[in-house]
């Protein structure tokens, strides 16, 4: 079993996932014959037919309402937006139907259905290929929104959100969809989902990130820990619901916490980890609360990528202001 | 790379125009910086230089259009163009028309749509025969269509397998055409894995669990709680947060609790080591007097004294009454019936102590200095042996003699000043203690006895208390008990 990319655990899984289960179908733009436009689902048309693997027209409005319709009725539909930027024609369908399917009809229907997008920045895009917008959907209630930030995450958690009776919005950081690989299983086996993950243990500061900052969270971690500071990270994972808990445990551990996101900094998803730690954790901390975050400014193109994105010399830079204060 | 083709700007846009070139012949550029602004059918985009490197050939003025994957730019230096890959990368909604077969295993090209929505073509003749080597863009075979002849370049590097077809044979569009060795491997790297910008490829391989390390979820019960304020707080004073005593709810340090520690410090600091500007000719103060300061000062800072006054009319006594163990024998009665007042407090915890003995501090001036000798277990003492005590102390007290011990552990003390001046005053509080009783200036006067004017003997009375230890309420019935034992006769 060789190792494999971040891209191509959502391969694997989705291609699993269809092979046990006949009601999971996917539909997007490009993705039967095309096999994606970053070949996530390559190869799914050749094994499981046109039928459940549709190409659609370009349309993110009617892509979300297909999906609701066919998870309202039974089926596992997972579709696949080919930008975070594009999904918001298909929004009103999420959030007015998708998310509120279950409450509505007072539980006797729901809406099993995963919407995936590659999101996040930092590959050289167009305008609207680069955001981070998560924050929009965790605070949408009835969604689930799973950002995975290795092969083998990628591969346990989109398992669970198809296998999710409820709806699932699942982004994926393109920006690692080939940057590491890891020997994944093809075995089935879900992760958690409403958990987070604790990479690295450690005892003076709480480095709280997912996605693709994942990899400069690792990358500043490891020049801190040169200079003798012990760091502790959690991979998030899944944004909404939050696993304060988890944050909470080793923030009482280390009484300082700095929270990495791509997105820009007001009312992101740092913000309600700010203020959960803030109103469940606040005896514990000796420095307040740091947010390395992308601006809020709308996302630069090429030439200024680097700079909008959080980088290590940033990330330092917040744990020292923590360990100073 | 010598030379830079125009890569595609949106999504399978075929070509844009020149907007503005920021840089001309001869600049050296440096990688990320903006070549050009493209106008596209979406937008302007800015092009960014692809590498370092000194331009030596613009391709394009102003206002022209430049097709997607055509020269844009030519550099001084770098390999011949080779722009196979690139291409490919630049030009990714031919990716639509090319099956999609060659990022998978089998190594099957068909026949792409040579035009728009052409349902077959004709072999019109072969460029390649089985076993040949072909490399990407290399022409397969032209291909006679409804409309014209088209070349077809190979997708791929590779060997030929099998050629599908002879020369005059019909092939259906997305039928297999060509079949090349399986290296499937050279297909899918050849593949950008995008249709837009660059994705980060390496190698690295990730040794971590899916779920990530299991943290020892210690619930440290040693851990200090503190309010973020009281923190900064602790730490601009230099005080360590161990050191102080948690008064907040579930043990969580407040501000008050540093402020606490601090009043303490400084009190010390105020005492120990004079501030301000020195007085000149001033001696520091030494052994008694020195005690004296700190004890009282510590009283300043910490107690919060109450002073409650009033007169016993001691009309009734005999002549030659002891007063001193008259006024002993009222403060052990008035301990008994209000306990508060023979109490300790503890400032750092806010916690006090009840005291069951009454061990009975005596204030003694003497020319050193105030001495508070104490004399132990009071209630259960004659009045001969109370007076045989204070005579031993006055005598130790004026030779220096007494022992240390005996002037610890009182539990309420008593102020006996008016053998000198002064009716009432607001006695200060020796800590831990919470009350001490003063007594003033004996004298006549005239006093209100059965309805009529009357010169009686009063003995004026000042009690202070500490107003955290015991209620107003409390101090008043102590000073009324006081009072009545004090009125009786004998």
């Amino acid at each position: 079993m060789a190792e494999i990319t971040l891209v191509e655990a959502v391969n694997q899984a989705l291609a699993y996932e269809m092979s046990q289960d006949k009601d999971v179908v996917v539909l997007g733009e490009d993705i039967g014959v095309n096999g994606g436009v970053f070949r996530a689902t390559v190869d799914l048309i050749d094994k499981y037919g046109p039928e459940r693997v549709i190409d659609t027209p370009l349309a993110e409005s009617m892509i979300a309402g297909l999906t609701v319709g066919m998870a309202a009725q039974g089926l596992k539909p997972v579709a696949e937006f080919q930008f975070m930027g594009f999904i918001y024609p298909g929004f009103n369908q999420i959030v007015c139907h998708a998310a509120r399917m279950r409450n509505r009809t007072r539980g006797r229907l729901s809406c099993p259905a995963v919407f995936r997008a590659p999101y996040g920045g930092g590959i050289h895009a167009p305008e609207h290929h680069s955001e981070s917008t998560e924050a929009l959907f965790a605070h949408i209630p009835g969604l689930r929104v799973v950002i995975p930030s290795t092969p083998a995450r990628a591969y346990g958690l989109l398992l669970a959100a198809i296998r999710e009776p409820d709806p699932v919005i699942f982004l994926e950081p393109k920006r690692i969809y080939r940057f590491v690989k890891q020997h994944v299983p093809d075995n089935g086996e879900a992760l958690p989902l409403d958990r987070c993950f604790v990479l690295q243990e450690g005892n003076d500061v709480t480095l709280v990130t997912w996605g693709a900052m994942i990899k400069e969270t690792l990358a500043a971690a490891k020049q801190l820990q040169a200079q003798g500071v012990s760091v502790e990270i959690i991979d998030v994972a899944t944004v909404k619901p939050l696993d304060i808990e988890t944050i909470l445990a080793s923030v009482e551990k280390t009484g300082r916490c700095v929270v990495v996101h791509e997105a820009a900094k007001t009312c992101a998803v740092g913000a309600e980890i700010a203020a959960q730690i803030a109103e469940k954790g606040l005896m514990d901390l000796h420095a307040p609360v740091q947010r390395v975050t992308g601006f809020d400014a709308v996302m630069p193109y090429f030439k200024l990528e680097k700079q909008y994105i959080p980088d290590e010399a940033k990330i330092i830079a917040a744990v020292q202001h923590t360990l100073e204060f | 790379m010598k030379i830079f083709r125009l890569p595609d700007l949106g999504e399978g846009l075929p070509d844009a125009e020149v907007n503005q070139w920021h840089v001309k012949v001869g600049d050296e550029v440096k990688a990320d910086e903006p070549l050009v602004s493209m106008e596209t059918a979406k937008a302007v985009v800015e092009v960014p230089a692809p590498r370092s490197g000194k331009i030596i050939k613009l391709h394009g003025n102003a206002g022209d259009i430049i097709k997607t994957g055509a020269p844009l730019v030519e550099f001084a230096d770098g390999e011949e163009d080779n722009a196979s890959v690139k291409t490919t990368t630049a030009t990714p909604k031919t990716v639509t028309t090319e099956p999609t077969k060659q990022a998978s295993a089998d190594a099957i090209f068909h026949l792409p749509d040579l035009g728009e929505g052409l349902p077959d073509a004709e072999i019109n003749q072969w460029h390649v025969k089985e076993g040949d080597e072909i490399k990407t863009d290399e022409p397969l075979a032209s291909m006679e269509t409804a409309k014209a002849v088209v070349e077809v370049p190979s997708p791929r590097s590779g060997k030929i397998k099998k050629l599908y077809g002879k020369v005059g044979d019909i092939i259906k569009t997305h039928a297999p055409l060509v079949e090349f060795e399986s290296t499937s491997t050279v297909a899918i790297s050849e593949d950008a894995g995008t249709v837009v910008g660059n994705i980060e490829v390496s190698g690295q391989i990730l040794d971590e669990s899916p779920t990530g390390v299991k943290p020892l979820r210690r619930r440290k019960t040693d851990k200090i709680k503190a309010l973020p304020a009281a923190r900064i707080l602790a730490k601009n004073a230099n005080i360590d947060l161990i050191t102080l005593t948690p008064t907040g709810p579930q043990g969580i340090i407040t501000v008050n609790d540093v402020k606490a520690a601090l009043t303490q410090t400084s009190a010390t600091v105020a005492t120990t080591t004079p501030t301000g500007p020195a007085i000149e000719g001033a001696k520091p103060l030494r052994g008694v007097r020195r005690q004296m300061a700190i004890a009282m000062s510590q009283s300043h800072k910490h107690i919060v004294p109450v002073t409650l006054i009033d007169d016993a009319d001691i009309h009734a006594w005999p002549k030659k009454t002891d007063i001193t163990y008259r006024l002993i024998r009222a403060i052990v009665v008035a301990c008994k019936q209000e306990p508060t007042l023979n109490a300790w407090f503890d400032t750092q915890h806010n916690a006090r102590k009840l005291h069951d003995e009454v061990h009975l501090g005596l204030a003694m001036d003497s020319a050193d200095g105030l001495f508070v000798p104490v004399i132990k277990n009071v209630e259960k003492q004659s009045a001969k042996q109370l007076r045989e005590h204070i005579n031993t102390y006055k005598t130790q007290v004026r030779d220096r003699s007494i022992p240390p011990e005996n002037l610890r552990d009182g539990t309420i003390t008593l102020s006996n000043f008016g053998m000198f001046a002064g009716k009432y005053a607001n006695p200060i509080i020796v800590p831990p203690t919470v009350a001490i009783l003063g007594c003033g200036r004996l004298h006549e006067q005239v006093v209100a006895a059965n309805g009529k004017p009357e010169i009686h003997r009063v003995m004026p009375l000042s009690l202070t208390f500490d107003h955290r230890a015991a209620t107003g309420g409390e101090a008043a019935r102590f000073l009324a008990a006081v009072i009545a034992d004090l009125q009786l006769a004998k």
